[in-house]
């Protein structure tokens, strides 16, 4: 699922549209987004222990937020302040940006404008 | 009837069923949560949407895990009042009241009452000063979009008012960002609600502590606010803006309320306002021609826009965008063409707009 979110990738359209987000379009094949059916006696688990015990999908860990868990948290901000804390902190990373600042180089700015897949 | 499952993308959902006039149901909301069904700012949206609608049809079973939505058309007009609660910021709201009073038949002047900031959703100053102006310079007839911070709010008892004022648009226009430009100032504000003013002035400091080795024009509005306007529990933020040469704006904040005290991860403001500052230059970082925040915004109205191409370039995706991405597939049939670029690590994304006109307005 981190795939997702790099820029890199050929098959980020892949990626991206192979979940759909309504249950009509899920076709043949269930994609990980969605829990397999209820077998013939309607039992989704044959376990009778985990009856009593609250059931978290797997995408719904705390802390994470991948575009696929269901009961995902509504909102738009996505940065984890944390590590993001961590990363700029560093004095040579912040000089990394530099050059998307006016007081950098202007040609390695207009270049990047220009840059078009 | 669309069928989706789960709480994910729950407003975006509402929204796209309102515009594109199809009625959706939504099973199993929580429904393997100890505590199932929707929450209690669900509900408070669902009934500000039936408050500035007309038709519209709620159904929600017993439990809560299950809900039926048939819309109705947006009606808009003066005078609302809404109380948005103690569980999400104003922010929350207003992005689904934004698309739905747009398309409205009256523009839409109300208040709403709550928490003006926090950490989940974008702040009134984000609002007012990244995504208002955002939206005004895709079209003329947005320029009477204002919001006024009236009282400001923290969580967790709120207190806060914000006056919105909404126009109506009879379609979206053409959307083509894809300049990113080079970031040429930084803006910002700094608020405090029942604490010191100096608050203030110690997270300017920790911003500019940060943004000045790259930038000498940074300036930061400090705005404290005292008695009845500064509601009814202590809290304290912060909210910066890059502007770009190309007239970009892409924005950052962090903030501090007693609800995060009571979680041991007090902050002093000089921490709170590095934070912001972190968070802007990952942002310029990440490029694009918007920041992770208004990612989905600027899809949606690309989505809706009119039936030409429609592109923008942005940063990586977010899980919000992409979420937003397959809702615009089901909801507008929209797929957009997804184009990475290897060298600045940016996306862009064009699509065939649905040309989604406001059944309220004649074309002009």
């Amino acid at each position: 699922a981190n795939a997702l979110f790099k820029s890199r990738g050929v098959e980020l359209h892949a990626l991206i549209y192979s979940t759909p987000a309504a249950v009509n379009s899920i076709h043949a094949k269930h994609s990980s987004a969605y829990p397999p059916p209820p077998d013939q006696n309607g039992n989704v688990s044959s376990d009778d222990d985990d009856l009593f015990k609250p059931k978290a999908a797997p995408s719904q860990r705390p802390g994470e937020d991948t575009a696929e868990a269901l009961d995902a948290l509504d909102s738009c901000l996505a940065l984890n302040m944390d590590s993001v804390g961590e990363v700029w902190s560093v004095p040579a990373a912040v000089e990394s940006l530099r050059n998307r600042f006016v007081t950098g180089d202007w040609e390695a700015g207009q270049a990047r404008d220009a840059q078009n897949p | 009837m669309l069928k989706f499952r789960g709480c994910q993308h729950f407003r975006q959902r509402l929204v796209a069923a309102t515009l594109s006039g199809r009625a959706i149901r939504i099973d199993e909301i929580r429904s393997q949560d100890q505590n199932p069904g929707l929450r209690d700012f669900e509900a408070c949206l669902l009934r500000l949407i039936e408050k500035i609608t007309n038709g519209c049809v709620v159904e929600i079973n017993e439990t809560g895990t299950s809900m039926r939505y048939r819309p109705g058309f947006t009606v808009g007009g003066s005078h609302y009042v809404h109380d948005c609660g103690k569980s999400r910021s104003v922010g929350y709201f207003l992005e689904p009241l934004l698309m739905l009073a747009l398309f409205g038949q009256k523009p839409l002047d109300i208040l709403l009452k709550g928490i003006t900031t926090d950490m989940l959703d974008p702040s009134v100053d984000t609002w007012r000063t990244v995504t208002f102006p955002l939206l005004r310079k895709l079209s003329d007839s947005l320029d009477g979009l204002a919001i006024q911070v009236l009282r400001r709010g923290s969580a967790p008892k709120g207190g806060g008012e914000v006056s919105v004022h909404i126009p109506v648009l009879t379609a979206v226009p053409p959307i083509s960002l894809t300049e990113e430009g080079m970031v040429k100032r930084i803006r910002g504000v700094a608020f405090s609600t029942r604490v010191s003013p100096q608050m203030c002035n110690r997270m300017v400091d920790g911003a500019r502590g940060i943004l000045n080795p790259l930038l000498a024009d940074v300036f930061i509005f400090t705005d404290h606010m005292s008695g009845v306007e500064s509601g009814l529990s202590p809290g304290f933020g912060i909210t910066l803006v890059a502007e770009t040469t190309s007239g970009q704006l892409l924005s950052a904040e962090a903030s501090v309320a007693m609800t995060n005290h009571e979680h041991g991860s007090l902050q002093v403001p000089e921490q709170v306002g590095q934070q912001a500052a972190h968070a802007l230059l990952e942002e310029i970082h990440r490029g694009g021609v918007c920041d992770s925040a208004h990612q989905g915004l600027l899809l949606l109205l690309c989505a809706l826009g009119p039936k030409e191409i429609n592109q923008v370039r942005l940063g990586p995706l977010t899980p919000h965008a992409v979420r937003t991405l397959r809702h615009l597939r089901e909801l507008f049939g929209v797929t957009f063409n997804v184009a990475p670029e290897a060298d600045s690590h940016t996306i862009f994304l064009s699509c065939i707009g649905a040309g989604i006109k406001n059944i309220s307005k004649k074309a002009s």
